[in-house]
């Protein structure tokens, strides 16, 4: 059997599976963190509507390089995320004391905001923080953040359709997978 | 094949959003607003993912001190830039990865209910008469559209609860349905609560059919009598309980009923969290509570029961016993 014959995919992880995973390695200095995020992915290139075809080994790579850049901001994120929220429930020891759930009902809440940060520039992130998770209304983001009220207002709708989008493409990965099933 | 929503719907449905967010919009707007809904069936669609979204990010309206957490969540996304940089990562490609767990998520039907033609939010009761005479009073949280043909009545209930007193009309049926099923009024007056998984009919007058969703099965519910189902399902019917309607007046009527679910009961007409021990939770109940006066019920309860009521924060009530 030839190479040709292998889903395009099969032969792609023969390939570069276990150079993706050196290089994800020596760039987040953890092993088991490498192996996951290898595997992510290419379970991410699986979930692709379409499947990228490339013309050589260098472009698959640089292609998986990117991917996995992706693959390690979220990890530092959510990593980071969740340690300011230790430190949060730290600052005020005795009432969340007991309600574990809530806790992590928080935490989840706060990765989703987190992962939509990624992606947005500056300015529209700390708008976007400031109107969801302080509840502030378009003019107290205004004032705190030195911009008008017609320009958060414009960033809210900005990092709204961001997750509207990655909501979009995603249902769009899952039909598509759910159709070559 | 499954339409999704251009990206220009997209973008409208995030404009509204950011519009509407902080409410105090003036009617003009709102009807604007609901003119683009009615518009186009992939508005609705849209406008169900932004509010599947928002209420992603509804477990933060209960933080303690949302400035720090807000800060502190500012922090670890800079130091996350500043390190990707460091690294060369220039492009922040790598957004969304987690979010394709979105997908799976049930968009709450209280929040895609927003567009519904009647609802109420939290903590608000409201009478409505319909086109036809019939009375229907709407429960804390519930919302329902209308569509009276020249065949049916037909109520559709997306979520709450609802008392319905039907006007008498023999040539067109009154039906009400949820997700589970449909319930066909045989002159009557009865209330209905939906929940996603299962809902609850309680007959006081006259009788009413019930068609399973799932399996097409049926049963008639006869006055006094209340029965629960899913889509698969009719439970053993109960005893209709009188005093369900008196949530109409605002009152809750309680006859030896657990400490845990008057609680659980006052708490769908408020914001906030309240956390029962188990020690009192079986606690039996009786009297009369005010239904939208949360304070004044905690203080009845506790004038009769040996229980302690902690209010550390606002939102977030402690319940225990009164030794401990």
């Amino acid at each position: 059997m030839s190479t040709q014959s292998l889903a395009p995919l099969d032969h792609l992880y023969h390939e570069h599976h276990s150079w993706l995973r050196q290089w994800l390695g020596r760039r987040l200095g953890c092993h088991a963190d490498a192996a996951d995020l290898a595997h992510d992915a290419f379970l991410r290139l699986l979930l692709k509507p379409v499947q990228p075809v490339f013309d050589n080994a260098l472009a698959a790579r640089g292609y998986l390089r990117k991917i996995a850049n992706g693959l390690c901001i979220n990890l530092w994120q959510r990593r980071e995320i969740e340690q300011a929220w230790l430190d949060a429930l730290a600052a005020q020891p005795e009432r969340f004391a007991g309600s574990a759930e809530h806790c992590a009902a928080v935490l989840q809440a706060l990765q989703e905001v987190g992962q939509m940060l990624i992606g947005l520039p500056g300015k529209a992130a700390q708008a976007f923080v400031l109107a969801v998770v302080c509840q502030m209304t378009d003019k107290e983001v205004a004032l705190e953040l030195g911009m008008s009220d017609r320009m958060v207002r414009k960033y809210v709708a900005r990092a709204m359709l961001a997750c509207l989008q990655l909501q979009a493409a995603g249902d769009m990965a899952m039909l598509c997978n759910e159709h070559d099933a | 094949m499954h339409d999704q929503p251009s990206f220009q719907i997209l973008e409208q449905a995030a404009e509204w959003y950011a519009e509407l967010r902080c409410g105090g919009v003036d009617t003009a707007r709102q009807q604007a607003w609901q003119r683009w809904l009615a518009a186009d069936p992939m508005h609705r669609v849209a406008w169900q993912a932004v509010q599947g979204i928002s209420q992603r990010f509804e477990p933060l309206e209960q933080l303690a001190d949302r400035r720090d957490t807000a800060d502190r969540l500012l922090g670890a996304h800079q130091r996350v830039r500043r390190r990707a940089l460091l690294r060369g990562i220039a492009a922040l490609a790598g957004a969304g990865v987690l979010w394709s767990s979105w997908r799976s998520a049930p968009v709450s039907a209280w929040r895609a209910a927003l567009a519904a033609d009647y609802r109420t939010g939290t903590g608000e009761l409201k009478p409505v008469r319909l086109a036809d005479g019939t009375q229907v009073w709407l429960n804390t949280r519930t919302a329902f559209d209308v569509d009276f043909s020249s065949a049916t009545r037909h109520l559709h209930l997306l979520d709450g609860e609802i008392l319905v007193d039907t006007a008498h009309e023999a040539q067109r049926p009154f039906i009400v349905s949820t997700a589970q099923g449909r319930m066909r009024a045989l002159g009557t007056r009865f209330s209905v609560c939906a929940s996603t998984a299962q809902t609850r009919l309680s007959v006081f007058a006259g009788a009413v059919e019930v068609t399973l969703s799932g399996t097409g099965a049926r049963r008639v519910t006869l006055a006094g009598q209340q029965q629960t189902f899913d889509s698969q399902q009719l439970a053993t019917p109960g005893n209709a309980e009188l005093a369900r309607q008196a949530w109409t007046e605002g009152k809750l009527v309680a006859a030896d009923v657990p400490l845990g679910e008057v609680l659980d009961e006052l708490s769908r007409y408020r914001h906030g969290y309240v956390s029962v021990s188990p020690q009192v939770a079986g606690l039996r109940v009786f009297g009369n509570l005010p239904l939208l006066d949360f304070d004044a019920a905690l203080a009845l309860l506790s004038d009769s029961l040996p229980i302690r009521i902690e209010r550390r924060l606002p939102w977030w009530t402690t319940v225990d016993a009164s030794g401990s």
